[in-house]
């Protein structure tokens, strides 16, 4: 298994269509997890850089949030940053609406502002927390694998069930930063409320 | 009747059915065809948009790895109950969900395509793309049943063809009740036309019962009828005239049918045999034939019925008074287009009456032919090239010819030596042109015989006043030309002899004269003087008989030499002044030329037109004389008179030998008629032509025309200048 997850490594860096290659890497990966506990985390998060891309395409971003017409799609990364050049090579040379995609690095929630999905690295619930609660712009999408982070008042969170990514939306958080989920990624995720919003 | 009605109306049903059933078939064909292929079409559209759908829903699936999300979009696929299977597949062809859960493995598509349909085994095969934004992501495909199509379509088929059958049966039932409307007036037009054939009843119509096209038939029909009525009136108009001219020829005449069975005679033919048709008919007619030629006449008769050949035969038929009369019988097959005899026609005419003319005339060619052979001249028949057709006996003889010698191919000129044979043929030419020609000529027989021939060609008429042959008739003159010798020659010795004493004569009185004028015995010297004038006539004369003798003997001879014309003229018109105290001599010398001739015998010309100019106008008082030049470069001279003139007839023999003009207040005019014969001997021995102009009672001009050339006129002048 090693060997084939070798030879798939080195494809990813060949095989043009990244996202496509990526995609059965992780589904491989995921399968052969169970096995190689020093791989699994890299190979959870190339699901999760694909599903981040994947987002751009699922979720509707109103034209306003736009600087320009060719002014990129930002995906932030704030604080520390587990996909590494994988996600690089994925949104590279993609598009939403005639927009080139980007990832960006943050290192303070005050320089989010022009992102459009924000993924937060840290994993302390209390910090995040208060990191949410400072996100003043509207249309950014926040993705977080940290447990709870939809009840936290995030809007999109990865969580591990029997060895796969499912994904929850915070569906009622999404509308109020003016962002539009198509029905197609709400009918596969789980909706969670948040009741002390 | 029936057999022959039911053909048209069998033919209509016919018609009707065979187009109603080919029609239906090609619009069965042709809507099942795109029934077929419109179900085809729907059927891939309806099955493409929903595989879109599917594809559209499954992409979220497909890209966030849910694989039980893609298992409730197919599962959604339950509602069509014509889908056999779904499969998605990942863009890798990996399958990643299916529809129905349990399907069986033969179910997949034996090859992954990326987009596109097809039929097999049953079953519409659609494969469709799932795309994410740019991307594919992965592919549907969807297998649809077609058996209850088809099932469907089976019906379609069968209830086509019921329809089928149903509208064949009202087709058929149509057209028989159609078929008689347009049967019914053809049928009735055919029965009026049999009831014609059959009855000859021309004046019967039909009935015309539209205005279509048989309506059209029946009018052409009806005025076909009406013309053939017109057309029988005047055949049996015409066999009524037929019949009266028949009747009333002088000939006796019949028909008979091609085996020669006689069918008719004229009323002639009874009438002259005192016979009816009871006892003629077919071959009655042998009872009034000649017992003796009867056999002959049979032979021929059946000979010309089986060869066809024209019957022209002489026999005799006995007349109602008994008596037998020769009849020429002439009879002539009467033939179909294609040549077929058809009929015979025959005439007997009466030749009892011909015969009798036939013998005079038989005895009138004997006796012609008689006197021809009997005659003393030699007799000629020519053709119009002047080839001997026949000669008389005489002829014969005179020509040395054997009587077995073939005349094929001689022609008449062949018979005459070089010299005369241009003579023959001018003779020939004149002949065939309406005149009479005539020449004299020496000829010798084959016998190596000399004798003198005057021949004269004439032609012979034949209908139509056009000259069909020639006719010469040859009269041996030798006797004739020898009498004429002996003549020539005592002229010439006496003209000799008389030339002698007369000069002597003549040289003795002029002594005279002048001895009676010196001793001035002027009454006697006038006598002499009148002496001298008549030795001078007897002079001339006996040149003039000198002149002629030589012509005649060809002796006659020139000496040539270059003058001037006008000069010469102008000389001889001085001397002849002299001898007429009336008349005036006008010059209108015109044109002066050189010419190279006998000086002397012009001059005698010259002076002989003169001479006679004076002595033919006693009351006029002048003559003219002119010079000109025509068109060939001749120098025509010319002397009008104002005198008696000349009739037609002298005009044509005033230059022949001894010829002098006659007639009533002639007789004062003295000479013998040598003069124009010598001018017109000198004149064509100088390539000349002499000719008169002349008219009764308004004078005459004698002319003749003389050759000269420019080179001749140059000469002279540089023999002057020198």
């Amino acid at each position: 298994m090693e060997i084939v997850g070798r030879i798939f490594c080195w494809t990813i860096l060949q095989v043009k269509n990244k996202l496509i290659a990526v995609s059965c890497i992780s589904l491989i990966f995921l399968m052969a997890g169970k096995h190689s506990s020093a791989q699994e985390s890299i190979t959870e998060y190339h699901v999760k850089a694909v599903f981040l891309y994947n987002f751009s395409q699922f979720v509707i971003w109103p034209d306003s949030c736009y600087t320009s017409k060719n002014s990129p799609f930002v995906i932030g990364i704030l604080g520390n940053d587990p996909f590494g050049y994988y996600i690089d090579n994925i949104v590279n040379g993609e598009f939403v609406y005639g927009h080139p995609i980007i990832v960006q690095r943050l290192r303070r929630i005050d320089e989010a502002n022009n992102c459009h999905i924000l993924y937060f690295g840290d994993k302390n619930s209390d910090r995040l927390q208060k990191l949410i609660a400072r996100i003043d712009a509207k249309y950014i999408l926040s993705v977080s694998d940290v447990d709870e982070f939809t009840k936290m008042g995030g809007m999109v969170e990865f969580a591990t069930v029997e060895n796969k990514i499912k994904i929850k939306i915070n569906h009622e958080a999404v509308k109020k930063a003016g962002l539009e989920v198509s029905p197609k990624l709400l009918s596969l995720a789980e909706i969670v409320r948040f009741e002390n919003q | 009747m029936k057999r022959t009605v039911r053909p048209i109306q069998y033919q209509i049903s016919r018609s009707i059915l065979v187009t109603s059933t080919i029609v239906l078939l090609l619009t069965g064909l042709a809507y099942h065809t795109f029934e077929f292929l419109t179900f085809r079409e729907n059927t891939v559209e309806k099955i493409t948009i929903l595989g879109e759908v599917i594809a559209n829903n499954s992409t979220a699936a497909i890209a966030f790895d849910s694989q039980e999300e893609a298992n409730d979009i197919l599962e959604a696929l339950r509602a069509e109950k014509h889908i056999a299977a779904a499969i998605l597949y990942d863009v890798n062809g990996n399958l990643f969900a299916q529809y129905p859960k349990d399907i069986d493995n033969r179910t997949y598509p034996a090859k992954l395509e990326i987009k596109g349909y097809y039929f097999a085994n049953s079953f519409l095969h659609v494969f469709q793309p799932v795309i994410m934004g740019s991307r594919r992501v992965g592919t549907l495909y969807l297998r649809y049943g077609l058996k209850e199509f088809n099932k469907q379509f089976l019906l379609f088929g069968f209830t086509t063809l019921t329809v089928f059958g149903l509208s064949l049966l009202l087709a058929y039932f149509l057209s028989s009740k159609l078929r008689k409307r347009i049967s019914r007036p053809i049928i009735s037009l055919t029965n009026v036309a049999r009831n014609i054939s059959i009855n000859k009843d021309y004046s019967v119509r039909a009935i015309k019962e539209s205005d279509n096209e048989i309506g059209i038939l029946t009018d052409a029909f009806n005025l076909m009828l009406t013309q053939i009525e017109q057309q029988n009136l005047i055949i049996q108009e015409s066999e009524k005239n037929f019949r009266t001219l028949a009747d009333n020829i002088q000939s006796l005449c019949w028909m008979a049918d091609a085996d020669g069975w006689i069918y008719w005679y004229n009323s002639r033919w009874y009438k002259y045999t005192n016979t009816t048709i009871r006892e003629m008919e077919g071959w009655g007619w042998q009872a009034v034939q000649d017992p003796e030629m009867l056999p002959l006449v049979m032979k021929n008769w059946k000979d010309s019925i089986s060869n066809g050949k024209p019957f022209n035969m002489v026999f005799p038929l006995r007349g109602g008074d008994g008596k037998y009369r020769p009849f020429l019988t002439q009879v002539m097959p009467v033939r179909d287009k294609n040549g077929k005899i058809l009929k015979w026609f025959g005439t007997n005419t009466d030749i009892s009456e011909l015969t009798e003319v036939e013998d005079a005339l038989r005895k009138s060619e004997e006796f012609s032919r008689t006197l021809l052979d009997s005659s003393p001249d030699c007799v000629i028949a020519l053709d119009l090239q002047g080839h001997l057709l026949s000669i008389n006996p005489q002829g014969k003889n005179m020509l040395g010819l054997n009587k077995t010698t073939h005349l094929n191919g001689l022609h008449w000129a062949d018979f005459w030596p070089n010299e005369y044979r241009e003579k023959v043929i001018d003779a020939i030419e004149h002949a065939k042109g309406n005149q009479i020609s005539h020449f004299q000529g020496q000829f010798q027989t084959r016998e190596g015989k000399l004798s003198w021939l005057d021949v004269l060609i004439a032609p012979v008429y034949g209908s139509g006043a056009t000259v069909e042959r020639l006719v010469s008739v040859s009269r041996d003159i030798t006797r004739l030309k020898e009498l004429e010798q002996q003549k020539d020659d005592f002229l010439s010795i006496a003209s000799h002899e008389l030339k002698t004493p007369v000069t002597s004569l003549k040289a003795y009185t002029q002594f005279l004269q002048d001895k009676f004028e010196k001793s001035k015995d002027m009454q006697s010297a006038a006598m002499l003087k009148k002496m001298d004038n008549q030795l001078n006539k007897l002079t001339n004369l006996i040149i003039d008989f000198l002149d002629v003798t030589r012509i005649e003997q060809g002796r006659l001879r020139f000496r040539k030499e270059h003058f001037r014309f006008n000069e010469l003229i102008r000389d001889i018109a001085e001397d002849t002044e002299r001898i007429s105290d009336r008349h005036k001599i006008i010059q209108e010398l015109s044109e002066d030329h050189t010419i190279y001739a006998d000086r002397e015998r012009i001059g005698q010309v010259i002076a002989n037109f003169l001479h006679n100019a004076i002595k033919y106008s006693p009351k006029a008082d002048k003559v003219v004389i002119r010079t000109s030049v025509n068109g060939n470069n001749e120098l025509v001279f010319s002397v009008q008179d104002f005198g008696i003139g000349l009739s037609e007839e002298n005009k044509k023999k005033i230059f022949e030998r001894f010829y002098r003009v006659t007639g009533t207040g002639l007789e004062t005019f003295p000479g013998i008629g040598l003069g124009l014969y010598i001018s017109a001997e000198i004149i064509q021995r100088h390539n000349g032509k002499i000719w008169v102009e002349s008219k009764k009672g308004a004078g005459s001009v004698f002319k003749f025309s003389l050759p000269f050339s420019v080179e001749s006129d140059l000469a002279a002048k540089q023999v002057e200048h020198e």
